[in-house]
């Protein structure tokens, strides 16, 4: 099962990132710039693990992963993000309930990304 | 002693009562330019006696350099020609002891039957009432720098936020850099985005700086109020995407030009805007609406947040009732754009209702062409 990345984050750059840095490591992604391009990829897609910012222009990062575990309820999110204090609350929460496995500041380091990734892929099978 | 003599010698000492209640200078000086009366006040300044001063001249009394360098004996003999009022002019005139006053002076003819005999020499000690003014623009100067960095404040989020996008571009593409194995191509890739994500962190410092440089007090110029909204727009557009807030600008094609200075006008749509986003989030639509007709620009800033309670829209300007800071501010915003938009010569106006959002109505009067 060697299923897609959801990159979600409204700078291009950033997405050129990801795209990069994963492919680099024989991965594979879709990015959208908006919530609607998020939502309307899964329309037809499948996704192994999406990285949504928290800041994008149509709605909040917290809020796109509740509407895309609608989408598909086995989809697991890591938020990425530039850290706000009035955000830490609700990340943690988020993480408690669930929501989402991860938060990772911006900046990141690219082992940070990798080490998240294969951390969910072990879990996925384990030996 | 007669009883004309009697009046006469009561009459004097009344005017001099009179004169001397007077807070100002008032000298008596005649067509040769000796002083005949002197009251007080000038006494008391100058620190002399009225023997050292009466039935001399001028130039014996005053110092050199007022004479040299101020307009007063040739206004003083104008009076003595036209018979009118001469205008008044400031001058500095060093106190005994060194202290250095301010003087604001007129020349007025004593009317007499035919010609003029005398003339009023009144000088007013505008020392004190300057200093109070100084005092009153630096407090203004410095409530605006306050109000500022209040705003600065509130912007924090979304500045670290905008700021991090283009250093996490910068250590991505260094993180890219640092493999062995890339490709030309892809290492020119990763320097053109770290020297992009460089310049454009540098340019939101710049408009940092450029906001929160202190405002001098400066002549009214005529600009773009469009470049400064957009401008204003700019520094507030991260916030409200943190906050989830839709901005909704309609603004006119072109230029709309009017007299003013750019960094206070910024400061009133600054503090219009934060108090909006302040009033909605999370999410919520800010509009900015400008529309200009005859000789006045309009420009609504309305939220679709809390609104204002009937009792509090009354004295939102007001700078000893307002609430409108909360928890964020100074309390001191709108009364600030209030006092920014009357200097103006414009008008500011809210109109709001608990739970139907505010809009915010500036007025302003447009550029003659």
């Amino acid at each position: 099962m060697n299923r897609e990345y959801l990159i979600v984050d409204d700078e291009p750059d950033l997405c050129w990132a990801f795209e990069k840095l994963l492919a680099a490591h024989g991965l594979l992604c879709q990015t959208a710039q908006t919530a609607r391009a998020a939502l309307d990829l899964m329309k037809a897609r499948r996704f192994q693990l999406a990285f949504l910012d928290v800041t994008l222009p149509d709605m909040n990062g917290l809020e796109l992963a509740g509407r895309l575990r609608e989408l598909d309820p086995s989809l697991r999110f890591v938020i990425v993000s530039g850290y706000l204090p009035r955000e830490a609350a609700a990340m943690a929460q988020a993480q408690a309930r669930g929501l989402i496995c991860a938060f990772i500041n911006k900046p990141f380091l690219h082992e940070e990304i990798l080490g998240v990734i294969e951390k969910l892929a072990a879990s996925d099978n384990p030996r | 002693m007669s009883k004309k003599l009697a009046d006469e010698k009561r009459d004097e000492n009344l005017y001099e009562m009179l004169l001397n209640a007077v807070p100002s200078s008032v000298l008596l000086v005649g067509r040769d330019l000796r002083i005949t009366l002197a009251n007080r006040d000038f006494l008391e300044k100058c620190r002399r006696t009225k023997e050292e001063t009466l039935d001399r001249r001028l130039p014996e009394v005053f110092p050199p350099a007022i004479l040299e360098h101020t307009e007063i004996v040739r206004r003083i003999q104008s009076v003595f020609e036209t018979n009118q009022p001469a205008t008044g002019e400031r001058i500095a005139y060093p106190a005994p002891g060194g202290q250095m006053r301010i003087y604001y002076y007129r020349v007025l003819p004593l009317p007499d039957r035919d010609n003029v005999e005398f003339a009023i020499l009144v000088m007013e000690d505008v020392t004190e009432r300057e200093r109070l003014s100084a005092d009153i623009r630096r407090l203004g100067a410095q409530l605006l720098q306050a109000q500022k960095l209040a705003a600065l404040g509130v912007m924090a989020g979304g500045i670290a936020h905008e700021l991090r996008n283009p250093l996490t571009i910068c250590s991505s593409s260094a993180q890219f850099l640092m493999q062995e194995h890339i490709t030309p191509e892809f290492r020119r890739e990763c320097a053109q985005k770290m020297q992009q994500g460089m310049q454009r962190a540098s340019a939101i410092i710049e408009r940092l700086l450029k906001f929160t440089r202190p405002a001098e007090p400066r002549d009214f110029v005529k600009l773009d109020l469009l470049a400064v909204l957009n401008e204003t727009l700019d520094l507030v557009a991260d916030q409200a995407k943190i906050q989830n807030i839709n901005v909704n600008a309609q603004l006119p094609e072109a230029p709309v030009f009017v007299q003013g200075d750019a960094h206070l006008l910024q400061q009133v749509f600054m503090n219009l805007f934060l108090n909006a986003l302040h009033a909605m989030s999370p999410g919520g639509l800010l509009s900015v609406i400008v529309q200009s007709a005859l000789r006045q620009v309009t420009v609504q800033v309305a939220d679709t947040g809390h609104g204002i309670a009937a009792a509090d829209l009354g004295n939102l300007f007001d700078p000893f009732q307002s609430k409108s800071g909360g928890r964020e501010g100074t309390g001191l915003g709108l009364p600030l754009c209030h006092a920014i938009v009357k200097q103006h010569a414009g008008a500011i106006a809210v109109d709001s209702a608990p739970g139907q959002g505010s809009i915010f109505t500036v007025r302003l009067d447009l550029s003659p062409p």
